[in-house]
């Protein structure tokens, strides 16, 4: 009877495993709104008022009001106009307060019309007047005071170098209503979203020099985050304590001259020990590690706007959870917050993509929908366009997803919004973890370094198979963890995940019980461990091409499913789909060009933009990637030939 | 009422060319009038406030027409004893209000010159209009045709200095002496203007000698119609022949981007020869170095102007001296560079090196020379496949603000004011005004902005002025002495507020100083005058106001001052207690501050 009913489960297993499990796009809808023509959203600000409307601010210079903004017909007046590249919005006391690239200006309509008619300027922070100095906020913090934030300028023979020529820039501070402002925190690079979320003060910065990758910080009054520009204005009536000296004790900024005396831009150095920004942190506490790590090209490449989920439930299961945009991937991850020792960390996923533009700012409906507001600001994103305003919507159904993974003392414990098909959870096949984490470095940007696979000693599902604990080898203090749940299926519908891959950035491990080996399944289905990056394999395809061609009619090329985890993992997504031109060539097209799988291994390594002069951006050089996993995706390309 | 001295005079000649020359304003030598109406004067003045009025001091360097009012007929003419053909005109010149003139090229073509400060679309008759033609035995009120408006009213007020530069071609005749192609006016700008362009003229306009067109004729200024100045009239005549290129030769490097390499020593893969200038013989559209040499052809001895436009690094040498040096430019960037040459052939080089793959390559040449207009020396496919960019414009079809960077030039250095703001008008009056300083950076007639340096793509966070500017002093504009003017608000408790909008969209801008509190609203009156006025929250007698800051401010009349050698006018009431400061080599004018003062701009 046992064997007929496990047969019967499996072919059941087999015959689903050709559906498709439902998508992001069948749980959270995205409208757009109809907007009249000749009105152009680059949103740099969006605020919903107290009545319902939504109001939004452009890099026109201009404040609109959408009334009715989800019903079929919402109507567009304009509110302000004139102002200078508004990069965001807030509401108080009756009036909007915009951040505009130099000041900080409350809009009162005094006559009550429907239009401002007093632009008052609550402070004027200097600029130099470099395209780069934008100023984002402002956010207002709990005692009503308003938190700005500024971006860095750069050089001018040393364009890769973020600087401060000025006050106030790759920093953020506090403006007060009497007009005075004062240092908050300094460290930044682009900071691009502030939020209070409970109280504290939150922020995202972008990838660049000294930022390996961006991610999302929580700013106590007095932190550093990693960028050294801002240090150049602190002195001892500043909150913030590290000095220029201290960092430069610590850090090298690889300011070097060539033969001719011009400076050379530093680059990553391959195999060199890393220096890392916890590092930094252990010499000096006032150091900020993020709560998060969001990978860079995989969890977003120009992270914006942190908005909560105060809607209670309207949104979905992700109650109290945080949500950020990214500007050139046109989407929102997904954030799990929590206090370990007194300080923020959290796990991060995917959780929505299709924008039309860049997602830059977000505020939510009074219905719990949220209103996106998009721009890519010139920069080049996913999607159609270079602006928008869209909104999203829960449509009732629960979703398969993780809903929260918390740090345990031996591992992670992860909540699901279903209950999981108890087989498939309890063979480890179904997971593989690893760990990595970035450079602090001048270069721009850093490759995931340090990487280790991470063994998995068993998994405990509580009864009710919501809930369930894995237990890990190897965990490393500060480290992102990456958990891949692949071979979970939902119970009784065996559907996959929507996003089996959650990001954990492990800034405390958690003191406790760990759980008793007793209480574990240790079972496992695969006779060998997939693939990782780790293992050098020593006999994959041949660089030969004619063996290849040869072998051509035999060899079966990988499939996209196959190549995906590889993809992502060396943030080839970032840039390249399938079928389709996003930021570079999407792999259909490469494939045209009948580049041996050498070839390609070698243009990987050092492309050639020239190849493709009709793309703005240039493809970054990867040499960190494994051959065996450039071949593998080579591989998969050449067989996407017709 | 300065005497300008012969010796004086000289020292403002700059070098002419074989061909160019200025008509000299110290005798009417070259010109007959019988009218004896034209003269020479040292300097002209004419009150803005009263008709026809125009008032001369002895010297030269002014050719003014003292014609009365009210007379008319030939005679009071100045015409030319020479003849020309094609031509370029620029002068500067002043109307008395509501004054009539015009410039006929080959005394047929008339250009109008009229007072048409502050009409708001102006017609063929007014300033720089090409003026109609005239066909007697149309009915009534149709006799006119064929004139041309200019595309804005640039106009000044009177009298003020204005600038008007004419570029004409005249018709061509074949050997029977048939005409083959029209006279056209290729340009007309009046101060900085663009009025005019590439207008074919069908026939003479009226009031022309004769009905007949000729190849060369007499310039001539109108004289009956009302009182008006001229002074810096310089002509350039075209009828020598151009410059050519031949024996073009190319080198070609195709290399991908090395620091370390010697930028004049990298390995050639390709030479060859070629029969038109262009960069087409290259395989690749980019990682290439090359240069070409070739035989310029100079007919002439003089100044020989070279326009380049090139792709990322480039330059051009000619016998090996650079005229335009090595510098990175985008396609659509063009440099301009001139040397002197003797007639004959000269080595041209041209280099350029490129490993940017979002520029595509561009090679465009031009020059411009003695006796010939400038011209194209490169193929039509060498400029081919650069699209300028579309261009993001902002009008003030209503009153509308813009905040934006702002740049400008002062003493030869260019400056950036980071909290500025633009207030335009439908007036075609628009201004500056600098949130930092409380103070008025520049105002200028035309369109309102150009915002693409702003918004498009990832933009400068800038925008430009559309139209002619005068430059302010942009300095703090309210003081606690009337000596010693801060040059920026440290130290004075200044707190920019903001600004407040009335029911038109029009700003009045809110400021702190030494402890008061100051609003400052500038407006457009009558179509064509700035009013401002500055209002203090409380009485501060001991405050001064500073009107302007310029190298020459003389009075006209009570109230009415002429800054800059009348490049605009400011007028207060006149029982406004005034003062003319000297300060180093700049003249102030500043007034005693009270609760409200209002003054105007005239431009």
């Amino acid at each position: 009877m046992k064997n007929i009913k496990i047969l019967f489960l499996s072919l059941i297993c087999l015959a689903v495993q050709g559906q498709e499990s439902p998508k992001e796009e069948d749980f959270y809808r995205i409208i757009t709104p109809p907007i009249p023509e000749g009105i152009i959203l680059e949103v740099g600000g969006l605020c919903t008022l107290p009545n319902g409307s939504l109001a939004m601010a452009t890099r026109r210079g201009e404040i609109w009001i959408m009334e009715n903004p989800t019903s079929r017909n919402p109507y567009l007046r304009l509110f302000a106009s004139g102002l200078h590249e508004v990069l965001g919005l807030a509401y108080k006391d009756g009036a909007l307060f915009c951040t505009q690239r130099g000041e900080l200006t409350k809009l009162i309509d005094e006559n009550e019309d429907g239009i401002a008619d007093t632009y008052e300027t609550i402070n004027a922070w200097p600029v130099s007047g470099h395209y780069h100095e934008y100023s984002f906020g402002p956010k207002i913090a709990p005692d009503g005071n308003f938190f700005v934030s500024g971006n860095v300028a750069f050089g001018s023979e040393e364009w890769w170098r973020g600087e401060a020529r000025v006050p106030t820039r790759g920093s953020v501070f506090k403006v007060f209503p009497d007009g005075h402002r004062e240092e908050w925190a300094a460290g930044m690079r682009s900071p691009a979203g502030l939020g209070i979320i409970d109280g504290e003060l939150f922020y995202t910065d972008n990838q660049g020099d000294w930022m390996g990758s961006g991610g999302m910080w929580h700013l106590k009054e007095g932190a550093f985050t990693g960028h050294p520009a801002s240090l150049a204005w602190v002195d001892e009536n500043s909150p913030v304590t590290l000095t220029e000296e201290q960092f430069y004790a610590e850090r090298d900024n690889r300011k070097v001259r060539n033969a001719t005396g011009s400076y050379i831009k530093p680059e990553n150095v391959q195999d060199q020990t890393p220096d890392m920004l916890w590092q930094l942190k252990e010499k000096y506490p006032s150091v900020q590690t993020p709560v998060v790590w969001l990978p860079h090209g995989i969890l977003g490449i120009s992270n914006s706007e942190i908005i909560k989920d105060e809607t209670k439930g309207a949104f979905g299961p992700f109650v109290d959870q945080i949500f950020i945009g990214d500007q050139g991937q046109s989407k929102i991850m997904r954030v799990f917050m929590e206090k370990i020792n007194g300080e923020y960390q959290g796990a991060a996923w995917d959780f929505r993509s299709g924008f039309q533009s860049g997602v830059m700012r977000m505020d939510w409906a009074k219905d719990g929908s949220l209103f996106v507001g998009e721009t890519n600001r010139g920069w080049g994103s996913a999607g159609d366009a270079n602006q928008g305003l869209q909104r999203l919507a829960w449509n009732g159904q629960m979703p398969f997803e993780m809903l929260k993974c918390k740090a345990m003392p031996d591992g992670f414990e992860v909540e699901f919004t279903l209950p999981i098909d108890r087989k498939s959870a309890e063979d480890l096949a179904s997971y593989s973890a690893s760990s990595f984490l970035y450079k602090h470095h001048p270069a721009y940007g850093s490759p995931p370094i340090n990487r280790e696979d991470l063994n998995i000693k068993g998994v405990n599902l509580s009864a009710d198979g919501k809930r369930l604990r894995i237990v890990l080898d190897g965990l490393r203090k500060y480290y992102i963890h990456e958990l891949n749940l692949d071979g979970i299926r939902a119970a009784g519908r065996y559907y996959s995940l929507i996003h089996p891959t959650v990001y954990y950035t492990l800034n405390n491990i958690p003191d406790g019980e760990k759980m008793s080996s007793a209480n574990l399944k240790t079972g496992s289905s695969a006779k060998a461990k997939p693939l990782s990056p780790t293992r050098t394999t020593k006999k994959l395809d041949t660089p030969d091409r004619k063996n290849t061609a040869t072998k051509s009619t035999k060899k079966v090329a990988p499939t996209y499913a196959q190549v995906k985890p590889l993809l992502q993992r060396h943030t080839c997504l970032a840039c390249h789909s399938e079928g389709k031109k996003v930021i570079g060539p999407s792999f259909v097209d490469i494939a045209k060009r009948k580049y041996s799988d050498t070839e390609i291994l070698n243009l990987v390594y050092k492309p050639k933009p020239e190849n493709w002069p009709s793309y703005a951006t240039p493809m970054a050089a990867m040499p960190h990637i494994p051959k065996a996993d450039v071949l593998k995706i080579a591989s998969y390309i050449n067989g996407l030939r017709l | 009422m300065r005497k300008l001295t012969l010796l004086g005079l000289l020292s403002f000649i700059p070098i002419f060319t074989f061909a160019q020359r200025k008509i000299l304003s110290e005798n009417l030598n070259q010109f007959k009038n019988k009218g004896g109406n034209w003269i020479i004067a040292g300097d002209a003045t004419a009150n803005p406030f009263k008709d026809y009025d125009i008032q001369t001091t002895p010297g030269t360097g002014v050719l003014v027409n003292d014609h009365e009012h009210g007379t008319y007929g030939d005679k009071y003419e100045l015409v030319s004893e020479f003849e020309h053909g094609d031509l370029d005109i620029s002068f500067d010149f002043m109307m008395a209000k509501k004054s009539n003139s015009g410039v006929y090229m080959q005394g047929r073509y008339e250009i109008q010159l009229l007072d048409s400060w502050g009409k708001k679309n102006p017609m063929h008759g007014d300033c720089g209009g090409i003026y109609h033609r005239w066909d007697e035995s149309k009915p009534e009120g149709k006799k006119g045709y064929d004139g041309h408006a200019p595309r804005v009213n640039a106009s000044k007020a009177p009298g003020l200095w204005q600038h008007m530069e004419i570029s004409f071609k005249a018709p061509r005749f074949d050997d029977k002496g048939n005409k083959i192609s029209n006279a056209t006016i290729l340009a007309i700008k009046l101060n900085d203007m663009l009025l005019h362009e590439n207008v074919e003229l069908s026939g003479v306009t009226r009031g022309a000698y004769g009905s007949g067109e000729v190849a060369m004729g007499p310039l001539r200024f109108q004289g009956d119609h009302g009182a008006l100045a001229f002074k810096n009239i310089v002509i350039n005549n075209f009828d020598k022949p151009a410059a050519s290129l031949e024996n073009l030769s190319y080198s070609v490097s195709y290399i991908s981007y090395d620091p370390a390499a010697d930028p004049y020593n990298i390995p050639v893969d390709e030479t060859g020869q070629m029969p038109e200038l262009t960069w087409e013989f290259m395989k690749r559209p980019n990682n290439y170095s090359y240069n070409i040499e070739g035989d310029f052809n100079a007919p002439a001895d003089g100044k020989y102007d070279f326009t380049v436009f090139s792709s990322a690094n480039n330059f051009l040498k000619i016998d090996g001296e650079t005229v335009l040096s090595n510098k990175y430019t985008g396609p659509n960037d063009r440099r301009t560079g001139s040397i002197e040459l003797k007639a004959g052939k000269h080595k041209v080089e041209l280099y350029n090196a490129k490993y940017d793959a979002w520029m595509s390559p561009t090679l465009g040449l031009y020059v411009a020379g003695p006796g010939f207009r400038k011209k194209a020396l490169h193929s039509q496919g060498s400029m081919l496949g650069n699209k300028p960019t579309d261009p993001i414009l902002v009008n003030a079809k209503t009153n509308t603000n813009l905040r934006s960077f702002m740049d400008f030039e002062k003493d030869g250095k260019k400056q950036r004011i980071v909290h500025a703001i633009s207030v335009g008008t439908p007036e075609n009056l628009h201004f500056t005004y600098d949130l930092d300083r409380g103070a008025l950076l520049q105002i200028w007639r035309g369109d309102f902005l150009d915002a693409t340096p702003m918004w498009n793509s990832r933009g400068d966070g800038s925008s430009k002025p559309r139209g002619s500017i005068t430059l302010f002093d942009n300095d703090v504009t309210i003081n606690t002495s009337l000596t010693s003017w801060p040059t920026d608000t440290l130290g004075t408790g200044f707190r920019p507020r903001g600004y407040s909008m009335d029911e038109a969209n029009r700003p009045t801008f809110l400021y702190e100083i030494h402890g008061s509190k100051i609003s400052d609203k500038i407006i457009i009156k009558e179509d064509k005058t700035f009013e401002r006025t500055i209002s203090i929250e409380s009485e501060r007698p001991e405050l001064a106001i500073k009107l302007s800051e310029a190298n020459q401010i003389e009075k006209i009349q009570d109230g009415l001052y002429a800054v800059n050698n009348k490049d605009y006018f400011i007028k207060v009431n006149a029982n406004e207690n005034v003062q003319l400061v000297t300060n180093g080599d700049k003249k102030q004018l500043i007034v005693m501050a009270k609760k409200k003062l209002t003054y105007d701009i005239l431009f």
